[in-house]
């Protein structure tokens, strides 16, 4: 009857309450963001030489550790960049879209009255009322192009400021990811409280830029974005936004592409909205240009040729008619009851709304089309999420089912204490 | 922990195609923004665009309709001036009246001269109907001659639909002046003969009276023309109207008792989506636990 009994039920007690704790501390983590579950690796204690041969000697833990799958890592961090960054531009473009207000309070219901007061001042050209209503149209159409246009660039200040912020915040991450990289190389690899930070930095880094991850073989992490490095060993690199071209984003060897939050917002400055508005200055231009020569062919009540309706000045729309009877509505220098010139201005309603009506369904289109890929990328990403959360994040029945075995193991390894007591105390009282 | 970001999941987008129905229903719209639907909202403003086109026509159809009228009625007095002074002209070219019936006749056809030129003169909303495109007068006694304003390349359109628009005026010029003279000088004439008592020049007046007649007759046809084309455009304007009209409600408004069912069918999904996660969310290996 050897006592190595009882040390075997002993190192079964401390491993076991070791397991528990780890247990609970998963348990308690279950909502921290980031935590990923901790396990305690039990291993066989190394055995003892005997007369019989090797004897078993209980149970060692040998170490906790976190669970981690570093495919499921780059699959989130991928599909999450994807999503942000279309959420950034879909973001953006709907926003352009209430700008433009159409279909109730756009530029659209303004052209309408503006060509239905020419074609009442066709029928009455000599009706100062109807001259008036097409004054004030003009003034409305003028006005509602120059929102239109302060409406847009004030979008693109504010998605200036948005990348300027991101791109200011992935520097400050970048750093931190340089600091626990300094820590990686120690032996033992990182805490698991910093391991946690570290994935959790390396996710926003992929979402704010589309920042890929690679560890080296000494335990630090490269930081790169569309090739080129953002942290290299122990150092960040830090990114800039110019003052000029909008939307630029420059690293230190150039310009750089981004992808996440950051490129979503750069697609959206350069392409999206510089495009809403060239499409609307290309737009305004013609529709000037086809009102103003109609107009100038005319003459007014006093027999003065017509000059410009609308004329641009530091790009904002400014009617250059201000009294009605500057109108010239007649085709005929001596002719002042003439309404012929008002008339053809009323007939180029389809070709100045229709224009228009292409601009909106330009926009329209792309904010229906990014709508819909938003959709795909959050299906993709929370796909990604969940299958990643499933494979380290803390399942509570796991947990809990865990901790019962954990339970039982450490009652048993009691009993069997009890046991050699009795053993004892039988051999004693013989 | 991704159960409940499942749960989390099925019941926003639940309630998202809920509310969206509940929008529709409310505004009675298909699409709020043309993001929503880019080629109905297209169409649909291309509907609008022609529906706002055919309303303001309208105003113009409704103009040219009263100025044809009032200068159909116009053409008809002078007409009927005409039709009189003729019958006098013939009366006093007869040799058998003598000299003091001539001059009564005179007298007469110097009044319906008058009335004559008083119908040339005549406005239609503060302007003359008859002098083209100028602000008269038609009709002028300027130095001893008669003098017309307006001539026939002075012409007032009307637009009477949003691809077709009508001459409505007519000038006095193209009434009145007939082989190189015209009627007022004529009568002028005439009154002149009637008072010496040249019967030769009462007979060179009354032939001249039947060109003026038939110069006046094709004016006055050509205003009654055009009213009829205005009357058809009229109707013509109200029926497209009424085309375009529910062309417009078929894109744009939604179909209420389906939109209603698919509201209802929605609400249900909701319901079962909010039990469904009332109870999954609610399993714990903890209830089964001592």
């Amino acid at each position: 009857m050897s006592t190595s009994s009882l040390s075997i039920a002993v190192s079964a007690l401390k491993a076991h309450s070791y397991a528990i704790d780890t247990t609970a501390h998963n348990l308690a983590n279950a909502s921290t963001e980031g935590y990923r579950r901790e396990r305690v690796t039990l291993k066989a204690a190394y055995p003892r030489h005997t007369a019989l041969g090797m004897m078993g000697a209980g149970v060692d833990a040998i170490g906790v550790s976190r669970a981690t799958d570093r495919l499921a890592d780059e699959r989130v961090r991928r599909t999450g960049a994807q999503l942000q960054a279309v959420s950034a531009r879909h973001q953006v473009a709907a926003l352009a879209e209430d700008v433009f207000g159409e279909p109730d309070r756009g530029l659209t219901t303004s052209l309408a009255s503006a060509f239905n007061a020419f074609t009442t001042l066709a029928a009455a050209p000599t009706d100062a009322a109807a001259r008036a209503q097409v004054l004030a149209s003009l003034d409305d159409v003028a006005g509602r192009v120059n929102e239109l246009r302060t409406g847009l660039e004030g979008m693109e200040l504010d998605a200036r400021a948005r990348l300027e912020a991101e791109i200011g915040t992935a520097n400050q991450i970048a750093e931190r990811v340089a600091e626990i990289n300094v820590y990686a190389q120690q032996p033992g690899g990182l805490p698991a409280d910093l391991a946690d930070e570290l994935d959790l930095a390396l996710d926003e880094l992929a979402n704010r830029l589309g920042a890929t991850a690679q560890n080296e073989p000494d335990g630090r992490v490269r930081v790169t974005v569309n090739g080129r490095a953002l942290v290299d060993a122990d150092r960040a690199i830090p990114l800039a936004v110019p003052d000029t071209p909008a939307g630029q984003v420059d690293h230190p060897t150039g310009p750089i592409v981004l992808g996440g939050t950051a490129g979503g917002l750069q697609t959206a400055i350069q392409t999206d909205l510089g495009g809403y508005r060239t499409r609307l200055d290309d737009y305004v231009a013609s529709m000037i240009t086809q009102l103003n020569d109609v107009h100038s062919d005319g003459y007014t009540p006093g027999g003065l040729a017509g000059g410009e309706l609308f004329t641009e000045v530091d790009g904002r729309v400014v009617v250059q008619i201000t009294n009605g009877a500057d109108l010239a509505a007649s085709d005929d220098p001596g002719g002042p009851l003439g309404g012929a010139i008002a008339d053809r201005l009323a007939q180029l309603r389809p070709s100045v709304s229709g224009a228009y009506r292409e601009v909106i369904t330009h926009v329209s289109n792309s904010v229906a089309s990014l709508s819909r890929s938003l959709d795909t990328a959050a299906a993709i990403a929370d796909g990604a999420l969940g299958a990643r959360d499933s494979i380290v994040g803390v399942n509570m029945d796991e947990e809990l089912t865990n901790m019962i075995s954990q339970q039982r193991a450490y009652e048993a390894a009691a009993r069997v204490i009890t046991i050699v007591d009795e053993m004892m105390q039988t051999l004693l009282s013989m | 922990m991704s159960s409940h970001r499942n749960a989390q999941r099925r019941l926003t987008d639940a309630y998202a195609r809920l509310s969206d129905m509940s929008d529709k229903v409310a505004s009675n719209k298909n699409f709020r923004k043309p993001s929503e639907s880019p080629v109905e909202a297209a169409h649909a403003a291309l509907l609008q665009e022609r529906l706002d086109h055919l309303e303001a026509v309208g105003r113009s159809v409704e103009d040219a309709m009263a100025r044809l009228d009032v200068t159909d009625s116009k053409m008809q007095q002078a007409s009927d001036l005409y039709s009189r002074i003729k019958q006098l002209t013939v009366q006093a070219a007869d040799g058998t009246q003598n000299a003091g019936t001539r001059s009564a006749i005179a007298q007469e056809v110097a009044q319906l001269r008058d009335s004559l030129i008083a119908v040339a003169n005549s406005e239609y909303l503060g302007q003359p109907l008859f002098a083209g495109l100028t602000e008269g007068p038609a009709v002028e006694l300027i130095a001893g001659n008669w003098s017309f304003e307006g001539d026939s390349t002075q012409v007032i359109e009307r637009r009477i639909s949003p691809s077709e628009s009508i001459r409505v005026n007519s000038t006095a010029a193209e009434m009145f002046q007939a082989a190189g003279t015209d009627l007022f000088t004529e009568l002028d004439n005439l009154v002149e003969a009637l008072g010496n008592d040249d019967i030769a020049g009462i007979q060179q007046a009354n032939g001249l009276l039947d060109e003026f007649r038939s110069v006046l007759s094709s004016a006055h046809a050509g205003i009654g023309a055009a009213a009829n084309r205005v009357q058809v455009s009229l109707d013509r304007n109200s029926a497209t109207s009424n085309i375009v009209a529910s062309q417009l409600s078929l894109v744009r408004d939604i179909d209420l008792a389906e939109a209603i069912t698919r509201q209802k069918m929605l609400e249900a999904a909701y319901q079962a989506a909010l039990g469904v996660t009332g109870r999954t969310g609610n399993l714990s290996l903890l209830d089964f636990l001592r």
